[in-house]
């Protein structure tokens, strides 16, 4: 997409995105996940980072609901909900909702999944479920 | 060892405010630097140390030395936000200690109302890449008002704070700026209803829960205690500062609601002395209502959770036990992008006495806590009337 960001560091997430998985790097060194990606693991200063597969899975921090188009594209999802949902992996994303506003609840347990049809770049969604 | 700050406050001025028309930001620093200036009888040949942040210039540093005619030998043009003035008194403070700098101009200036009337090429936004690549896509309103009204939402959801308590906020601010002239919603009185009724844009913030959108700009100068004593202004000593960054975007925020204040405060509390009991009054930096909530309890004016109560009842108001930015502040005096400039000001002035009707009865101690980006970064200025000896 031609808006996607010069960000060499999100190449992976970005293609695993359109194949339909969230791919996060996890530190080959230390083993943990981090988010955003970046050149290096920021836990252990190690260079072998690998991506791999993440579970969505995960509990939403906080919500809003905007009742107004951060840009054109997203005027006819108006309102709609976005949140950060802490991953049960150890990251924070931020995610819209795939469902209407009232479904969303901070505090409750959250899946978050690949956007099928992005209104501008590639992204996250997330719904509610049962937990 | 406990860092003791060696300068005060001995000039301070806004420019135009409100909404203007033929200005620049350049204009309006000057102005407000040679007013300040010059109320402390100094000029522009005593300067040589300049602070600003904000401005869009490819070097905002070089661009305003070059406009004012000057070559500082310290220049910082550190910018987090709404809190950059702030952090660049904490910085202003330690070059003087330094000796690499004598006297020092903080200045500040912008114009979002008057642009709206210009024709000029549109600006490209300015990125961040984390916001660009993973904030984006979701169609969060941002960068300002969509990461507030998620602080908010957890703040709302863990403590039980109404959107009325955040109302008060809104409405304190414009009882005091009925006492402002220069307030931008100077007599237009507000109401709690009012606020609720006002339209959501991005729950649960109402639009008169967000601060204005105004022209305007500031400058203040510091110099040593000693150098202060010889002016003619009544000299404001800093006294204690505290600085810190949580976060720059939230996408890798920690705890949104226990914000970088509750560093930064106990830092210039530390530094100065004194604790939250011994402020007279206070400038926080009012983006959102929510915003000044957090910091009450970041700043240990109140407990986690007890800022909504906190504030009602008229404490906040004129007339109550804790004065809260007495200017009218960012919801009703002014806020041309970074209000933080204006917390000084406002501060310095209130221990000068010269506040008028809305003047706070023997201030002796004032606080200024800025706030920037989005609740990323927090610096906090305790300061006292009077000279210091050395």
């Amino acid at each position: 997409m031609s808006d996607w960001p010069y960000n060499p560091d999100a190449d992976p997430y970005r293609d695993g995105l359109a194949r339909g998985v969230i791919l996060m790097q996890t530190c080959g060194a230390c083993g943990q996940v981090q988010f955003p990606s970046r050149v290096r693991c920021i836990h252990c200063g190690a260079a072998e980072v690998t991506w791999t597969e993440v579970d969505g899975a995960g509990t939403v921090y906080a919500k809003t609901v905007n009742r107004r188009p951060a840009e054109a594209a997203f005027a006819a999802l108006v309102p709609y909900a976005v949140a950060l949902v802490d991953l049960d992996v150890g990251v924070r994303v931020m995610a819209r909702a795939g469902v209407a506003p009232e479904q969303v609840q901070t505090g409750g347990r959250a899946v978050v999944y690949p956007d099928p049809d992005p209104p501008v770049l590639p992204g996250l969604l997330f719904r509610p479920v049962a937990g | 060892m406990t860092y003791r700050p060696v300068s005060s406050f001995v000039g301070v001025a806004e420019s135009e405010l409100g909404t203007v028309t033929g200005q620049t930001p350049l204009r309006m620093m000057a102005s407000a630097t040679l007013d300040a200036l010059g109320e402390a009888g100094l000029t522009l040949a005593d300067v040589d140390g300049l602070f600003t942040a904000g401005m869009p210039s490819w070097s905002p540093a070089l661009e305003l030395a070059d406009y004012l005619g000057i070559r500082p030998r310290y220049l910082d043009s550190t910018d987090v936000g709404g809190s950059s003035f702030e952090f660049q008194v904490a910085s202003a403070d330690a070059a003087i200690a330094a000796g690499l700098c004598t006297t020092a101009v903080i200045t500040y200036a912008n114009t979002p109302r008057q642009d709206r009337h210009i024709a000029q090429p549109p600006r490209p936004d300015p990125t961040y890449i984390f916001r660009d690549t993973y904030e984006r896509p979701t169609g969060l309103l941002s960068p300002d008002i969509g990461p507030y009204a998620l602080a908010t939402d957890r703040y709302m959801w863990e403590f039980g704070v109404t959107s009325e308590q955040l109302a008060e906020v809104a409405v304190a601010s414009r009882h005091w700026a009925a006492m402002n002239p220069k307030a931008f919603r100077y007599g237009k009185p507000l109401t709690i209803e009012d606020v609720l009724a006002s339209p959501l844009i991005c729950d649960p913030l109402h639009t008169a829960d967000c601060c204005l959108i105004t022209d305007g700009g500031g400058a203040v100068v510091l110099t040593s205690h000693e150098r202060a004593r010889d002016l003619r202004t009544e000299p404001v000593a800093v006294l204690g500062f505290g600085t810190a960054i949580s976060h720059g975007t939230v996408t890798v925020s920690g705890d949104l609601i226990r914000t970088g204040s509750r560093v930064s405060g106990a830092a210039a509390f530390r530094m100065a002395g004194l604790s939250p009991a011994d402020v007279d009054v206070t400038q926080i930096y009012d983006s959102f209502t929510s915003t000044v909530l957090l910091t009450l309890e970041g700043l240990g004016f109140c407990g986690d959770g007890e800022a909504g109560s906190f504030v009602e009842g008229g404490r906040i108001r004129p007339g109550g036990a804790f004065p809260l930015n007495t200017s009218g502040g960012g919801m009703s005096y002014c806020h041309p992008g970074r209000f933080g400039i204006f917390l000084l000001i406002e501060a310095v002035r209130q221990l000068r006495g010269e506040c008028g009707e809305r003047q706070v009865a023997n201030a002796e101690v004032a606080l200024a806590h800025g706030t920037g980006g989005n609740l990323s970064s927090s610096a906090t200025v305790v300061m006292r009337k009077g000279s210091v000896d050395e």
